[in-house]
């Protein structure tokens, strides 16, 4: 549905976007995370028809985003990080206004205006001047805005950022609402939890180089090799670290918030060695299990905080 | 199908969303009411002040002469106002979308920048009409007096409507040429008043040769001189209208310096045309019928220039131009400039042509160079964008350029070389011209600017064809 091919963006001598590949299939729910200026914004501006790329050339339901703009304006709804919106105006005009932009036929407005008002959660507000609404408003009021032309892929550039907690989560639900639809999501955002519960892929930039992409499981794989341990023991952490720095297999190990962490590679047997031998120090060792890997887990790896 | 097509044109002015939505918020605004308020309290001040001061005329007849003082009174009242209003609703129109992080969403909807820039220039020529036609009923005053026709009437309106359109316009054109309001707003009226001021001196000239019916040059080439005032209005309004689309699009570095010097030359012109005028030139002067062609022709070949602008085709190609470093770089156009600047001036000195022609032809470079970066931007996406080629293609461009300027040393009756040089596209003054340089092309015998011009139409001709092949090939990625 989305594709990349060795997309390149400059702005004056700094290099944004460096020959970027992906591709995103029909139905996915894509989470593009990246630190800042790693040209994630750039990315979605060229996805938008808002950015011509210096080099190569990227397709949005296999239209060109170069050639045939308008037809990828057609099927795309996009969402940008800040936008503004027209103080004086009702809720119901603004997306009145959007509807006629995105050529929707003027007998269906209304219909379509009150279907994307409910499916937002907005009816209430319909009559509403805007400069009254709150921020976690005026986001769902430019959710409904992508959403009313019925687009098959929808680009969203930090949609969560500035909200309270309840109002992300409100977004998130509908968010998932749209998967389950059988939109296509490509998402933006630097709260990397609420990308996890429902994106399927995701792509890591780094420095406008796309460092990693895929299942999130599958890149775990890739940058792991062995399993991620915890260990938690009541007396003495830095001799327990010792132990198993010495221990063949172990890798990577470092204390997090009173926490033993480190990467194993080996058999399970060598595992249960390694247990008993940290239970034979009489350390009072509480917790020794495998850690749960997270998206910012993954993205903490793959990343070393290197802007373009 | 007639009626199908009626409806659509309708509907692609009228149901315009930007227009629809400027209105509804343009017109909840307080200082609209504020801004009507004070232009009928302007007028009517003006009526009242003339009506009472006027002496009881002593004969009937001198009725009509006040009815004539009292349109004048108020058609210049209103077109003050009109040019001090009109910028002022489009100068933050693009800006303040910029400002207001909205100007995205827009381009990033199906509305085409056609769209946008009629939408949003419509919003201001619908509340200057609604301010022309709220003083209608002042304007009926001059009708109880007598000496000016309803048609003359009309034609005020009409001229009030233009210059609104071009005021705003320009407006338009420092909105979506700037990021912030306060700055189109400082530019456009600051243009308005370098306006004024050059204008100011060649205003009692037109004035008097448009109410005399005046014609501009003679025989073949006559034609009226408010026919001439209206084409030029049109083309600056064209090419006004064709930066802005290009501004909301995107920006091209060495396009702003073509404009800017496009401008700068067109200005000039104008400049040179109210030199003349202040100093006794008739309209039928050779000297004066150059530079004003002239001025028009720069301004007809940009907008040509405009249409045939291939950029969304060759966009893909710009870093590579860029890249260049020819056409990113000013100093390029500025030696490019001064080379040319040094060698009309050596020719003005062994020649002695005059500051007319001089600047007539600087405008008339300009305009050219206008129309060939365009053409370039063409040629580029058709067949690479590799740097050498550009500095090639350049480098010939800048000889063509100069190239026909070459022959004047020797030849003997410089001036009409001049005067064939600057109008040679027009197949109505080839009379003029018996001693230009013949060359044969495709079977006709043309003199050598004629084909020359021939040659860059032909061109610009076929990179449009090309571009418009590539278009209808382009189909939905397999």
């Amino acid at each position: 549905m989305i594709r990349c091919c060795g997309l390149s963006h400059r702005y004056d001598e700094r290099l944004a976007l460096d020959r970027l590949d992906l591709q995103v299939g029909s139905g996915e729910a894509f989470a593009f995370i990246g630190p800042n200026g790693a040209g994630k914004t750039t990315t979605i501006r060229i996805l938008a028809t808002l950015l011509e790329p210096s080099e190569g050339e990227a397709f949005v339901a296999g239209f060109s985003t170069l050639d045939q703009a308008d037809e990828v304006r057609r099927v795309l709804g996009y969402m940008p990080d800040s936008f503004g919106v027209y103080d004086g105006m009702r809720v119901w005009e603004y997306l009145e206004f959007f509807a006629a932009a995105y050529r929707i036929p003027r007998g269906e407005r209304q219909r379509t205006v009150s279907d994307v008002l409910e499916l937002t959660e907005l009816g209430a507000r319909r009559e509403t001047n805007i400069e009254h609404l709150s921020k976690g408003m005026r986001q769902r009021l430019c959710l409904a805005k992508t959403l009313l032309h019925d687009p098959q892929v929808l680009v969203l550039d930090e949609p969560a950022s500035g909200l309270d907690p309840r109002a992300r989560i409100d977004l998130k639900e509908l968010l998932r609402e749209l998967t389950r639809m059988g939109k296509t999501l490509f998402v933006s955002s630097h709260i990397l939890p609420e990308l996890a519960d429902f994106c399927t892929t995701v792509g890591i930039l780094e420095a406008g180089r796309l460092v990693a992409c895929g299942r999130v499981e599958e890149i775990l794989r890739t940058v792991d090799q062995g399993r991620s341990m915890r260990v938690r023991v009541l007396r003495d952490l830095e001799k327990a670290g010792a132990l198993v720095e010495e221990f063949p297999g172990s890798s990577r190990v470092r204390v997090q918030d009173g926490v033993l962490l480190f990467q194993f590679e080996g058999t399970l047997e060598a595992l249960a060695e390694l247990a008993e031998g940290l239970a034979d120090q009489r350390l009072g060792l509480i917790e020794f299990a495998e850690a749960r890997t997270d998206l910012e887990d993954v993205f903490m790896r793959v990343t070393r905080g290197v802007v373009s | 199908m007639r009626g199908s097509g009626v409806r659509r044109i309708l509907d692609f002015l009228l149901d315009n969303p930007i227009l629809i939505k400027e209105l509804r918020i343009g017109l909840r605004e307080r200082k609209i009411f504020l801004l009507q308020s004070l232009y009928l309290v302007i007028l009517g001040s003006a009526t009242a002040m003339f009506l009472f001061s006027a002496s009881a005329p002593s004969d009937l007849l001198e009725l009509p002469e006040q009815g004539r003082l009292l349109h004048g009174i108020l058609f210049w009242s209103q077109l003050t106002m009109v040019i001090l209003i009109t910028p002022s609703l489009t100068c933050g129109q693009i800006s303040g979308e910029r400002e207001n992080h909205s100007l995205d969403l827009l381009r990033a909807s199906r509305l085409r920048t056609v769209e946008i820039v009629l939408g949003k220039l419509g919003y201001a020529l619908a509340y200057v009409g609604l301010l022309l036609v709220s003083s209608l009923p002042m304007v009926a005053v001059v009708f109880l007096l007598g000496g000016v026709a309803p048609a003359e009437v009309v034609a005020a309106f009409g001229v009030l409507a233009l210059v609104a359109a071009l005021a705003g316009l320009l407006g338009l054109f420092f909105s979506a040429r700037e990021h912030k309001t306060s700055h189109a707003t400082n530019q456009a009226y600051g243009v308005l008043i370098l306006g004024f001021i050059l204008g100011i001196s060649a205003l009692p000239g037109l004035v008097e040769g448009l109410s005399q019916g005046q014609t501009l040059g003679t025989g073949i080439l006559a034609i009226p001189l408010w026919l001439y005032l209206l084409l030029n209005a049109l083309c600056l309004a064209a090419f006004l209208f064709l930066k802005i689309q290009n501004h909301l699009r995107r920006r091209v570095a060495h396009e702003s310096w073509l404009g800017r010097l496009f401008l700068g030359s067109w200005l000039a012109n104008c400049g040179v045309l109210g030199l003349l005028m202040t100093t006794g030139n008739s309209w039928s002067d050779p000297e004066l019928v150059a530079a004003t062609w002239c001025a028009a022709l720069v301004v007809a070949l940009a907008s040509l220039g405009c249409f045939l602008d291939p950029r969304p085709f060759a966009a893909p190609r710009e870093e590579a131009l860029r890249r260049s470093g020819l056409t990113f770089r000013p100093g390029f156009w500025i030696g490019v400039l001064l080379a040319g600047l040094a060698l009309i001036a050596g020719a003005q000195a062994t020649l002695g042509a005059s500051l007319a022609q001089v600047v007539s032809t600087l405008g008339l470079c300009a305009g050219m160079l206008v129309f060939f970066s365009w053409v370039t931007r063409g040629l580029h996406a058709l067949l690479g964008g590799r740097p050498r080629f550009a500095a090639l293609y350049y480098s010939l461009l800048s000889a063509i350029l100069v190239l026909p300027t070459l022959p004047l040393a020797a030849e003997p009756s410089a001036p009409s070389f001049w005067l064939g040089l600057q109008i040679s596209p027009l197949p109505a003054v080839w009379s003029l011209w018996d001693d230009m340089p013949q060359v044969h092309l495709a079977g006709l015998e043309l003199d050598l600017p004629s084909a020359c011009m021939l040659c860059w139409l032909g061109l610009a001709a076929l990179v449009g064809a090309l571009r418009l092949w590539r278009r209808t090939r382009s189909g939905p990625e397999a």
